[in-house]
């Protein structure tokens, strides 16, 4: 199975929530990983809400986050 | 003189098209009514070479479907097979695939009339307007369901985890915890049990079955299809992760 899924009906907080979860559970590269398959999953949401720059921005921040360890 | 008896598959035969032509209209008791048919009729069924579990099957089909659009206990009080009572008291083989399926939605129907019930003789709202409902304690131990449900639920949640315990899991959850963290958390935990205890093929059928269920409660719960997708779609993306 693909690692990307598209997701169309969470909500932002239940995206928030499942970030956070990941990075608190498995703070690594596996799990930094996960969380950019996540947003990747959850893209068309941030789109359809007109939130592409934190999109990006979350993008961005855990990249760096991920290639820190 | 000879005696003219009417022959019983006659009257079978007029039973199921009258079931047929319910079926083919959208008369929101038109499961009810079907279930009369297949109780009246039922020691003619049986003559005609239906078993008795045929005929429970086939009747308890309908009736957890007629729960689902217009909740009765009618024929709980008519049939003994209907009664939660003796639901929670069948042991694991009595619970084909099929009865789990039935009991689940008609446990399910008695949760909302719980619900409905309780938020009725307690109104209350959270600041943002949603119904306030029990306390976490009282919802906890299960006591704002009436004993009979509360069993039936036991019983459910005693067999053997599957798809049915999932949903039933699932629809404790969402009335359970009002804050959104906890109920979050609540569903996540669901998930990994889902994700540790069920096979790949399982996991896919059960996201598959939750999604076909909780489309027939769009009419009378959107919460619950709100709260349910999103647990689902969090499992579908951590089953894509494994």
């Amino acid at each position: 199975m693909s690692k990307i899924v598209n997701l169309k009906s969470l909500s932002f907080e239940t995206i928030l929530f499942k970030i956070n979860k990941i990075e608190r559970e498995e703070p690594t590269k596996i799990g930094y990983q996960k969380i950019l398959n996540f947003l990747d999953s959850t893209e068309s949401i941030f789109v359809s809400g007109n939130l592409t720059t934190n999109f990006n921005y979350f993008k961005e921040l855990y990249t760096r986050r991920m290639e820190n360890l | 003189m000879s005696v003219f008896t009417s022959n019983p598959e006659w009257t079978i035969l007029k039973a199921d098209r009258q079931i047929e032509t319910l079926l083919e209209g959208d008369a929101v008791t038109r499961f009810n009514d079907i279930v009369d048919i297949l109780v009246t009729n039922k020691s003619v069924y049986l003559e005609c070479g239906s078993t008795e579990d045929a005929w429970l099957d086939r009747t308890y089909k309908f009736k957890y479907q007629g729960c689902s659009l217009n909740p009765s206990t009618t024929f709980e009080d008519a049939e003994p097979v209907f009664n939660r009572t003796f639901l929670s008291e069948q042991d694991t083989s009595w619970f084909t695939d099929e009865r789990l399926n039935a009991s689940l939605h008609y446990c399910i129907s008695f949760f909302r009339e719980n619900w409905l019930s309780w938020t009725a003789n307690n109104p209350g709202t959270h600041d943002d307007g949603s119904t306030k409902g029990p306390s976490s304690a009282i919802l906890e131990n299960s006591s704002w369901l009436d004993s009979d449900t509360k069993a039936l639920q036991d019983k459910l949640l005693s067999l053997p985890y599957s798809k049915y315990s999932y949903y039933l899991k699932m629809m404790s959850i969402y009335k359970n915890h009002y804050d959104t963290a906890t109920r979050y958390d609540a569903m996540d935990e669901e998930n990994k049990y889902v994700l540790a205890n069920l096979t790949s093929a399982q996991q896919t059928d059960l996201l598959t079955y939750v999604r076909e269920s909780f489309t027939q409660l769009q009419a009378t719960d959107m919460v619950a299809v709100t709260e349910l997708e999103t647990a689902c779609e969090m499992l579908e993306f951590d089953i894509s992760q494994q």
